[in-house]
């Protein structure tokens, strides 16, 4: 063969000689004559790599026989592949597996950790000093959030509102207490669905949008770049989206306390018959300022984790491209836990006390 | 050049989990010199320059930039040694969000007692050395990739600093725009006084630019010297590199070596 053998011809010589060499007995070996070829090429070369580890693993001879100069002078220059260790033998023990999961774990909650000090430590500077920071761009992201949530927003909270109520008007006219509709849907939506909502809907958008940014901006080495300027990216970059999200969150949970309660409202003047007007002033009698407020906290509460864990993906994020959209999936994933487990730690507290 | 060491290396390891990318890499650089890094693909120069900008920590060694040892310094002092350096990245790194002025305009803005009127005035300037006098308005997405490195090497000489770092600023540049942004270099350098650390694949650029050439292996340095010094060590990689037209010899053991054909050699050191 003047040319080195196609891959398949290859495979089949190899399949062969591996098989010949499993029937071999120990101390004897392979001798390949190479005579009657021309060019190896890089797939011939791994093929004899591949025999001689077959060999030496079963402690047989392995010889190469009737090699040109030009041959020779071929393999000199294809650097030779790791036959050994890793990809090859090297097998994760599950302790190991579990201890590089822990310690993966254990990393990115310091880094967590680490970055939300820095930006409550980086917002309060911004709020006690009067030195220069980047307000267009807090305006700028403030408008992203809004403009990106509130047509959302409104729509679903307007469904849940409505569903909420549909599911149980029913079972609230077998009683006689359609009238309660009004507290259900007003606390209801106040307390936890509104502040719930915005900040699922705002982690899906905003949340994601600001890892793969922040990601983005890692992998095309612009955060490095920053810090060589001197430039820290935690104040330059994550303080204006962290004054961004605890402005809009909390404004657009207000929105979102609205098409609720109007969900609500809709269903019970036009599915129960409720006067208007009675419904209002039920609803009225059912909501103490605190009910307003405690889902303010929690929106503020939940702006807190977007922001961070979106930045936090985001700014940790080491590799490609394709990187990008595993953080901003990430940061997704872990904003909804951390909202939800936030949302159960608030309202335990607040029982207990 | 001057004999004043501005970056003093010594025994410096970086690992990156198991893998070490630095193996004891001691290296000077003096004021006013250039310094071409070159080496194989993972030898570690990039990683070097890294280190030297304190982006990456060591494992062990010291690193002293400008008198000051990175590991152990404050932030304070970290804040003004990176007001001294400038860095070219590879693949430019502007911000997107930031006009070319804007961007060329970032480390004037730490300067604290620049005023705005100063800051745009000097951005403004040194985008006209580059020749980008026209675009000061533009996103980098609306410049060419040559555009995108002549604005990089701008906002990297803006404030004027005593070291500048350029990782690769010819790859994926057409030949003419490799000259260009070399004399460019050049020009900067004698303009600003700063030494230059180039990490680099073009021969020709080390050729034209290079007052010391440094060749890593496996994180270490295996040969230092000027041009002529290094190429009549006969190290088989360096001539390939300067050869032009022939590929350097495999890195590490070759294929005959692994098949017992002939008897392994040793690496230059």
């Amino acid at each position: 063969m003047a040319a080195p053998a196609d891959l398949h011809t290859l495979a089949g010589a190899h399949t062969l000689l591996q098989q010949g060499l499993g029937e071999l007995t120990h101390g004897r070996g392979l001798t390949i004559d190479l005579g009657g070829c021309g060019e190896i090429g890089a797939n011939g070369a791994a093929a004899l790599l591949s025999l001689q580890h077959t060999a030496g693993e079963r402690q047989l001879r392995f010889e190469l026989h009737g090699l040109s100069p030009a041959q020779l002078d071929e393999l000199r220059h294809l650097p030779a592949p790791q036959m050994h260790g890793e990809g090859f033998e090297h097998e994760l023990s599950l302790y190991l597996y579990l201890g590089s999961i822990a310690e993966e774990v254990g990393e990115q909650c310091v880094d967590f950790l680490s970055l939300m000090a820095d930006t409550v430590y980086w917002s309060a500077q911004r709020l006690l000093q009067r030195g220069p920071w980047r307000r267009g761009q807090f305006v700028r992201e403030a408008i992203a959030i809004g403009n990106e949530g509130l047509p959302i927003i409104a729509v679903v909270s307007l469904l849940v509102g409505l569903v909420t109520a549909f599911q149980a008007a029913d079972q609230l006219r077998q009683f006689g207490a359609s009238i309660f509709i009004a507290n259900l849907v007003g606390l209801g939506v106040l307390r936890e669905m509104g502040p719930l909502i915005t900040a699922i809907l705002i982690a899906g958008r905003s949340g994601s949008a600001m890892a793969a940014e922040l990601g983005t901006m890692a992998v095309e080495e612009e955060i490095d770049a920053l810090r060589v300027m001197g430039i820290d990216p935690v104040p330059y970059l994550v303080v204006p989206k962290a004054f961004a999200t605890v402005v809009g969150v909390p404004a657009l949970t207000m929105l979102a306390n609205l098409f609720g309660v109007l969900g609500g409202f809709v269903i019970a003047v036009g599915y129960l018959d409720l006067a208007p007007d009675a419904f209002f002033a039920q609803l009225g009698g059912a909501l103490a300022p605190w009910d307003l407020l405690t889902g303010m906290i929690k929106s503020v509460l939940f702006a807190a984790v977007i922001v961070s864990v979106g930045c936090h993906f985001g700014l940790r994020l080491r590799g490609g491209a394709e990187d990008v959209g595993r953080a901003a999936t990430n940061a997704v994933v872990a904003s909804l836990f951390l909202i939800i487990l936030v949302d159960g730690v608030y309202v335990t507290i607040e029982t207990i006390v | 050049m001057s004999d004043e060491a501005l970056i003093e290396a010594t025994d410096v390891v970086v690992e990156f989990g198991e893998h070490r990318v630095l193996n004891g890499l001691t290296l000077t650089i003096h004021a006013g010199e250039v310094v071409c890094l070159i080496g194989g693909s993972g030898s570690g120069k990039t990683t070097c320059l890294r280190a030297m900008l304190g982006l990456v920590q060591p494992a062990s060694g010291t690193i002293t930039v400008l008198g000051v040892d990175l590991a152990r310094a404050d932030e304070a002092a970290r804040e003004q040694v990176a007001r001294q350096m400038g860095m070219l990245f590879q693949h430019s790194a502007l911000l997107g969000g930031l006009t070319t002025e804007e961007n060329v305009a970032l480390p004037l803005t730490q300067c604290g007692d620049l005023c705005p009127e100063m800051i745009r005035s000097l951005a403004r300037t040194r985008l006209a050395q580059v020749g980008l006098g026209d675009a000061v308005t533009n996103y980098p997405r609306e410049l060419s990739g040559g555009m995108q490195k002549r604005a990089a090497l701008a906002r990297a000489v803006v404030h004027e600093p005593r070291l500048l770092f350029c990782d690769e600023p010819s790859s994926g540049l057409d030949p003419a725009t490799v000259v260009a942004i070399d004399e460019l270099m050049l020009q900067l350098r004698d303009d600003i006084g700063a030494a230059l650390v180039v990490v680099t694949h073009h021969p020709a650029s080390v050729k034209r630019i290079a007052d010391r050439v440094v060749l890593l292996r496996q994180g270490r340095v295996a040969a230092d010297g000027s041009v002529e010094a290094v190429r009549a060590l006969g190290d088989p990689w360096i001539d390939g590199f300067f050869s032009e037209d022939t590929a350097p010899p495999a890195r590490g053991r070759s294929v005959a070596e692994a098949l017992g054909l002939v008897p392994a050699t040793q690496q230059v050191a």
